[in-house]
């Protein structure tokens, strides 16, 4: 009989939900291998190399939204994961140099009053409500409609079971809200124009989405999900760079027997007569025999590539080539020879979360141009400044300077050959308002954009998330209806990563929700 | 490519109208898609036996042909339809179904494998959407080619006598679903042993411009082998008879469906040998897995019913008069004497063990009356003469 | 005598309506209405000698075929004709014709793309699978989710039934129908521009969104709902105009003896003991009854006539946020003669049919981005009727009447309040682009009503001139119209109901809101219900 003892299983893709799957298939007694295409682990979150002596991370910058169950499961903290730097706050700043603070619940700065605060505390408690909802279900695998298996059943029970004691009203906004757009919630709550575009710059950030867009109160209540040291929403850097969360990622996987094979590209899943795997090819032409593989890399590029459309119901391939996957972020690393001055900036805080986006309107502007494949000249950011907390990521008085520009579209009419230069020096102009002589501090500067980011960790689109997280790529419907169990047409072939519920970010659920999957199914 | 004045002629006359009018001396036309096409040129019931005792020539440019080309070309048909189509070889022609997703059949049709790497779907509804669907990462190139190609189906017990008089050797070693080319006045035609008629019969496919020449030949010739025009009314008689669903009106083509179990499976219209699941993957696959698993909800049956009085649109009931289905075609076949027809059955009729009874209205002197026929299941077709298979063909 | 059973505020077709059924079912009746007109936004109106404008909403498409036949209204005069297809004029000297003919208008889609043509059979049948699933649901009160009352969880189970009886894949496509982009569903079935654009023409009509705003989508249904002698999918004029609706819903209401009074404008609901008894006059006038039901909008009726002490706080917030965003114009153009359109030739059908100007969604998206930015649409999105052509009557022998629906224009501009000059550079936009695609079409003017969403406030009562009496988005629908809580028609004081577009299942002239409102009150008074349910499309 077959034990998961002598099952193979290969894992393609070493992000953290990659490793945390593998983490808990090999725990559970399978012989768990992952392929991994790049000569060091973690995939979007990793640590690059900027210019001799300054490092930065090479996507994700702050640590947030990881899940505390599998932090503690896979003993991270024993595995080597420290924090330079936890419990961030965050800094909002806008052209008048009036910068508002956001600590955890409270708020202060640009002439907050004391009704906003209120205000503020009574959003931050409704919203963490709310998203409390997304938390239960992001727990589990989401069920299929229809169907008649129990767990499906028990599935759709409990949905609607936690929908239903939440509360009569946290029930009643999760129905009015669920599908529209930050930009109305938030005049429901505030006045104070620079607080809208604060927040609702979490709802935007690594999306294709303007404040005014639908979909946005998904993508907030999404980031308010995971937690950290308990603190929903709380931001933090790992000591020694973004990797070493990866790192102890990794080591929590061998410790339970994953094998990690680095540089090992992955050309084709192999397939037997009946479209069953049989195992994986590697780009090198070696072949690797496999019981079962698990996908960590995005859907489109799982069946596309390295499936092939030929090997699936032209169905399925409609519906894998409508997942919408529009990247529409870019990196901009910059190695400084000093620390610059932010306007109404304390020193004090400088190590902490910056961002730009000092109204909703700013943010409706960028995503204008978004819509037709152009870029304003504005670019929201957020901003982090690593090296203040971890000394080994610059030479000594010396620091990196990490931003996430957010509405750099993937598609641009002009070609990113083109434009960016242009957004390069247009993000440079931006920071030397915001904080002046910046630019004369700068080593070296560099920008990577969506279509970088498609090339060097073989995202489609160059989308972080793996596909875009709206109502109708979510929950049963990620990444395409009938696939949301992390199962997929090809027998034995599962997908564990940010293109599966619950969708992107580092909280590492999809990971461990489809090694769950496959526990159930496989033994 | 349309000008965009096109609205002043909505629809179309096909390449033979000038002497399909000319025999039309009833002027009885349908719409068939873009097309004028003749319902009946002097009497059903004689266009129908100049089809069953000698030929009827039918007009069926209006039939949607497709063509698909490509190196993928073979891989691509055998993903889209349901049956194993590596078995159909260059030169020969199959019979086919196609799926959607949910394993629901889209539309029916007939494959003609014409040489490497190139095939023709000739069906009912166009399928530009879903095979352009299906051919995302298949290196074919798939165009319709419905107005370019004028059709004819030459069909009856005198047809190949005819085609051999009008000097296409060896049209007699064809078999049934053979495909041969031709040469006709400096042009390339197709004539393939197939048709819908049951019986001995070919179809021909020409270009627009020899269309006229064509038909005229082919009369000149088969004027002393009985040749007679046929119309749609004539071809639905010999249809039923031949057992041969048609799509719209036996089963539901699901791309048209809106309510929830109004389509169905191959396997559902009695189709299952054309289902080959041992194929890894083709459109359907899966749903029709999960189908076999789980049952089937419809029946596919030819019935002889009781009586004269055909069944058509008639409910039918079990025994106990429990609702059990619907006749979707019906007929009296004036060849076989029968009143015959074909029905969707469901629960809770039991195969072998519940009768079939038909509620028929009929209308005598303008007055209504209702009987209630037992019906009895036939598994061959009710036409199915020695001569349709034999090969070579009979000449007269 | 100052007494009634129930009084209706408003003289709206939703009014008319419901005051129609409860005085069906025996009870005495009065509308209010402080125009001197009634029929709300549902109004012909002479603003030119000899020219009739339906100078509001303009066509019958989703008027409740159940209530026109139970009402009786063809008898009381309305006579609904239907007309059909739709035209959009290309930048490039183009058409792209909607016609009626089913292969004629596969041919015209095939001029763009052969496989846009094919797939168009696709797209009406998953879109008429939505409008069957909702269509039952216009003439049904929306469950309170949170509720555990046996009415409400029987409703609960109704639609979950319904909905399981789609299937799994219906299922999934419901969900991502409403909650997709018309631009992004379009994209699953299309790939010319030109077709995208004509298609989700109305995906945004009347709506604060870009074809681009996730949750556009759902409204492409409006087009394959509307029904005319039970043709689905056609849409129809009033004969003599939409005032012809408003009229034969009064002669229904006269019929069972209900009253109605115009130049009556109501400026207080009166409360007492936490239970309405009856409303007050501008005039001073006092009515009472125990059941006051309002036509007008959430805010002209909370904001305006309660006195806010007998409000909670909760509903005068709901109201504060309730969503108008009001988004079009109108204009009402008196024409000397039949206007050319060259593009599309002479004697072409499609001059009966809706016509539009705007080939492209990134054109209509732009439009929208306007509207944000507080302009009206540089470039906007005309729905252009002729009228006449169906029915002359609206006109002198050989004369036009022109409606030409705007889309956008904010109800605010970013400099103000709309001025007398703002509002002729609206007309002129509007203008210039119709005169763009025919040469003789300005000549023709003999008179322009120009209507900014300001002005279709300022003369019909809809805050910030929505046609919907509130957005209607996924926030603002079914269980959540108007708010949580408040959607099954009853206000907040015993004996107030809502009963206009701010009501489920919102704007349109489709008199649901009314009935609906109708059947909830005579449940309440303990009375039979009168008011029909959907027939079965089944």
């Amino acid at each position: 009989m077959m034990t998961r003892k002598n099952k193979n299983i290969a894992i393609i893709g070493g992000g953290h939900n990659g490793l945390i799957c593998g983490s808990y298939l090999a725990k559970a007694g399978f012989k768990v291998d992952l392929y991994e295409a790049r000569s060091d682990i973690g995939g979007m979150a990793s640590t690059r190399e900027l210019a001799d002596g300054y490092k930065v991370p090479g996507a994700a910058h702050l640590l947030h939204q990881i899940d505390s169950g599998i932090q503690k499961s896979l003993k991270l903290k024993q595995h080597g994961l420290s924090y330079a730097a936890s419990g961030l706050k965050t800094v909002s700043i806008n052209p008048k140099g009036n910068a508002l603070i956001f600590d955890d619940d409270n708020i202060s700065g640009d002439d907050i009053t004391l009704r906003e605060q209120d205000q503020y505390k009574e959003f931050k408690v409704n919203m963490k409500g709310l998203s409390g909802f997304f938390k239960k279900t992001y727990q589990s695998r989401p069920p299929r409609l229809g169907s008649e298996d129990r767990k499906d059943l028990t599935g759709l029970m409990s949905l609607g079971w936690n929908l239903r004691t939440m509360g009569k009203d946290s029930m009643r906004n999760m129905l009015k809200f669920i599908a529209v757009n930050i930009h109305d919630v938030l005049n429901e709550y505030f006045e104070h124009e620079h607080i809208k575009g604060s927040i609702a710059l979490d709802a935007l950030l690594g999306n294709r989405l303007g404040p005014r867009t639908n979909n946005s109160v998904i993508t907030y209540l999404h980031q308010l999900t995971g937690d950290l040291n308990g603190v929903q929403g709380s931001y933090a850097i790992p000591k020694g760079g973004m990797n070493s969360y990866t790192q102890a990622l990794q080591k929590a996987a061998e410790s339970a027997g994953v094998t990690v094979h680095l540089n090992s590209p992955i050309k084709q899943i192999d397939l037997d007569d009946e479209n069953k795997v049989k195992g994986l090819i590697l780009e090198n032409g070696e072949t690797v025999q496999a019981d079962i593989v698990v996908s960590g890399i995005d859907p489109r590029s799982t069946f596309m590539c390295l499936v092939g459309p030929k090997y699936l119901e032209p169905g399925v391939v409609h519906k894998i080539s409508n997942i919408r996957m529009r990247g529409n972020t870019s990196k901009l690393h910059l190695a400084l020879s000093g620390l610059p001055v932010f306007k109404g900036v304390e020193p004090d805080d400088l190590g902490h979360r910056i961002i730009n986006a000092p109204t909703m309107k700013y943010l409706e502007l960028a995503h204008d141009f978004t819509k037709y494949g152009q870029y304003s000249d504005e670019l929201p950011m957020e901003i982090i400044i690593p090296s203040i907390h971890d000394d080994t990521l610059a030479p000594k008085g010396r620091h990196v300077l990490s931003a996430i520009v957010n509405n750099t579209a993937y598609h641009l009419k002009d070609g990113w050959d083109d434009s960016k230069p242009k957004i390069l020096e247009n993000c440079l102009n931006q920071l030397e308002n915001m904080a002046p002589g910046i630019k004369k501090l700068i080593v070296h500067a560099e920008l990577l954009s969506p279509v970088d980011f498609e090339n060097e960790y073989g995202i489609t689109g160059g989308h972080w998330h793996h596909g875009e997280l709206t109502f109708d790529q979510f929950l049963m419907l990620r990444p395409i209806s009938g696939m949301a169990q992390y199962t997929s047409p090809i027998e034995s072939l599962y997908l564990c990563g940010a293109g599966s519920h619950p969708g992107g970010g580092l909280m590492g659920l999809a990971g461990r929700n489809a090694a769950n999957e496959i526990i159930s199914r496989e033994s | 490519m349309l000008q965009q004045d096109h609205y002043k002629q909505s629809v179309y006359k096909t390449p033979f109208h000038e002497r399909t009018s000319a025999l039309n001396i009833l002027n009885e036309w349908a719409r068939w898609k873009d097309y004028t096409v003749a319902t009946n040129y002097f009497a059903t019931d004689l266009e129908y036996f100049a089809v069953r005792n000698t030929t009827g020539v039918i007009d069926y440019t209006p039939m949607v042909k497709q063509k698909i080309t490509g190196p993928d070309a073979a891989e691509f048909v055998n993903r889209f339809f349901t049956r194993d189509m590596n078995k159909i070889s260059i030169g020969r022609v199959g019979y086919v179904v196609w799926c959607d997703e949910q394993g629901q059949v889209l539309d029916d049709g007939t494959v003609f494998h014409i040489r490497e790497n190139e095939y023709w779907l000739l069906c009912v509804e166009r399928q530009l959407d879903n095979l352009g669907i299906a051919a995302i990462g298949f290196d074919v190139k798939i165009e319709e080619i419905t107005d370019e190609v004028a059709c004819l189906g030459v069909q009856g017990p005198t047809s190949c006598s005819i085609l051999k008089a009008m000097g296409f050797e060896g049209i007699e070693h064809l078999k049934p679903f053979d495909i041969k080319h031709y040469d006709f006045q400096g042009q390339e035609i197709m004539i393939s042993r197939t048709g819908f008629s049951g019986d001995l019969g070919y179809e021909v496919c020409m270009v627009n411009e020899v269309a006229l020449n064509f038909w005229d030949d082919l009369f000149d010739k088969g004027e002393i082998y009985g040749i007679h025009p046929f119309g749609l009314d004539a071809l639905d008689l010999v249809r039923i008879e031949a057992g041969l669903l048609v799509p719209g009106q036996d089963f539901m083509v699901a791309e048209d469906a809106i309510r929830p179990g109004s389509t169905r499976s191959p396997f559902e219209l009695g189709l299952s040998w054309l289902v080959d699941l041992s194929k890894p993957v083709f459109n359907g696959r899966q749903a029709l897995l999960e189908e076999k698993k789980r049952g089937s909800r419809y029946t596919f049956v030819k019935l002889n019913v009781n009586g004269n009085k055909p069944a058509e649109g008639s409910y039918l009931y079990n025994q106990s008069g429990k609702k059990i289905g619907n006749v979707t075609s019906a007929m009296f076949s004036p060849s076989a004497k029968a009143n015959i027809a074909f029905a969707s059955l469901h629960d809770p009729w039991k195969k072998g063990k519940d009768k079939i009874v038909a509620e028929i209205y009929y209308q005598k002197d303008l007055e209504w009356n209702k009987v209630m026929e037992e019906a009895t299941i036939v598994t061959k077709p009710f036409f199915d003469p020695d001569r349709k298979r034999t090969t070579p063909a009979e000449l007269y | 005598m100052n007494k009634y059973d129930a009084i209706v505020i408003g003289a709206g077709h939703n009014g008319l309506t419901n005051a129609a059924y409860l005085a069906k079912s025996g009870l005495k009746v009065l509308v209010l209405e402080k125009n001197e007109y009634i029929g709300g936004a549902a109004v012909s109106r002479e603003l030119h000698d000899g020219w009739t404008y339906s100078n509001c909403s303009y066509v019958c498409s989703l008027l409740r075929p159940e209530i026109y036949r139970d009402l009786n209204l063809q008898k009381h005069g309305l006579q609904v004709l239907a007309y059909g297809g739709s035209v959009s004029f290309t930048k490039d000297g183009d058409i792209f014709g909607a016609y009626s003919d089913q292969d004629l208008f596969r041919r015209e889609i095939g001029r763009f793309s052969k496989k846009d043509a094919d797939a168009y059979v696709r797209f009406t049948r998953d879109v008429s699978k939505q409008c069957r699933f909702i269509k039952p649901l216009l003439l049904r009160t929306p469950p309170d989710p949170t509720s555990f009352r046996p009415k409400d969880l029987e409703e609960l189970l109704y639609l979950f039934k319904r909905l399981y009886g789609l299937g799994e894949q219906t299922m999934y496509d419901t969900i991502r129908f409403y909650t997709m982009s018309a631009a992004e569903y379009l994209d699953e079935y299309f790939e010319s521009d030109v077709v995208k654009a004509a298609l989700s023409g109305s995906g945004i009509i009347g709506t604060a969104l870009g074809p681009y705003s996730p949750g556009t989508a759902y409204v492409l249904l409006h087009h394959y709902m509307g029904e005319v002698d039970g043709s689905i999918g056609s849409w129809g004029f009033a004969r003599g105009g939409m005032g012809a609706v408003s009229k034969s819903l009064a002669g229904a209401l006269q019929e069972y003896d209900g009253e109605i009074l115009t130049n009556a404008e109501v400026t207080q609901v009166q409360v007492k003991n936490g239970k309405t008894t009856g409303v007050v006059l501008a005039n001073g006038d006092e009515y009472h009854a125990k059941n006051v039901v309002s036509n007008l909008d959430v805010r002209r009726t909370y904001q305006d006539l309660f006195d806010p002490q007998d409000l909670n706080e909760k509903l005068i917030k709901q109201v504060d946020n309730y969503k108008f965003n009001g988004s079009s114009g109108k204009l009402n153009i008196a024409l000397d003669g039949l206007p050319e359109f060259p593009a599309m030739g002479k004697n072409n059908p499609l001059i009966y049919a809706d016509m539009h100007f705007i080939d492209s969604l990134e054109r209509m998206e732009r439009a929208y981005d306007d509207w944000k930015n507080g302009r009206w649409s540089q470039d906007p999105y005309c729905d252009v009727l002729l009228p006449t052509m169906t029915d002359p009557t609206m006109a002198p022998p050989g004369k036009h009447y022109m409606s030409v629906f705007v889309q956008y224009a904010p109800p605010k501009l970013a400099t103000g309040e709309w001025t007398d000059e703002d509002r002729e550079g609206f007309g002129k936009t509007v203008i210039d682009q119709i005169g763009e695609y025919s040469p003789n079409f300005k000549d023709l003017i003999v008179h322009a009503e120009i209507r900014t969403p300001q002005d279709i406030e300022d003369e019909v009562g809809l805050t910030e001139g929505n046609i919907f009496q509130g957005e209607l988005s996924m926030d603002q629908m079914f269980f959540n119209r108007p708010f949580p809580g408040y959607a099954q028609f009853r206000g907040p004081v015993k004996g107030f109901y809502m009963c206009g577009s701010s009501t489920h299942p919102g704007g349109g002239v489709m008199a649901a809101p009314g009935a609906n409102a109708a059947r909830e009150m005579l449940f309440d008074l303990k009375r039979k219900n009168i008011v029909p349910t959907a027939e079965n499309d089944d």
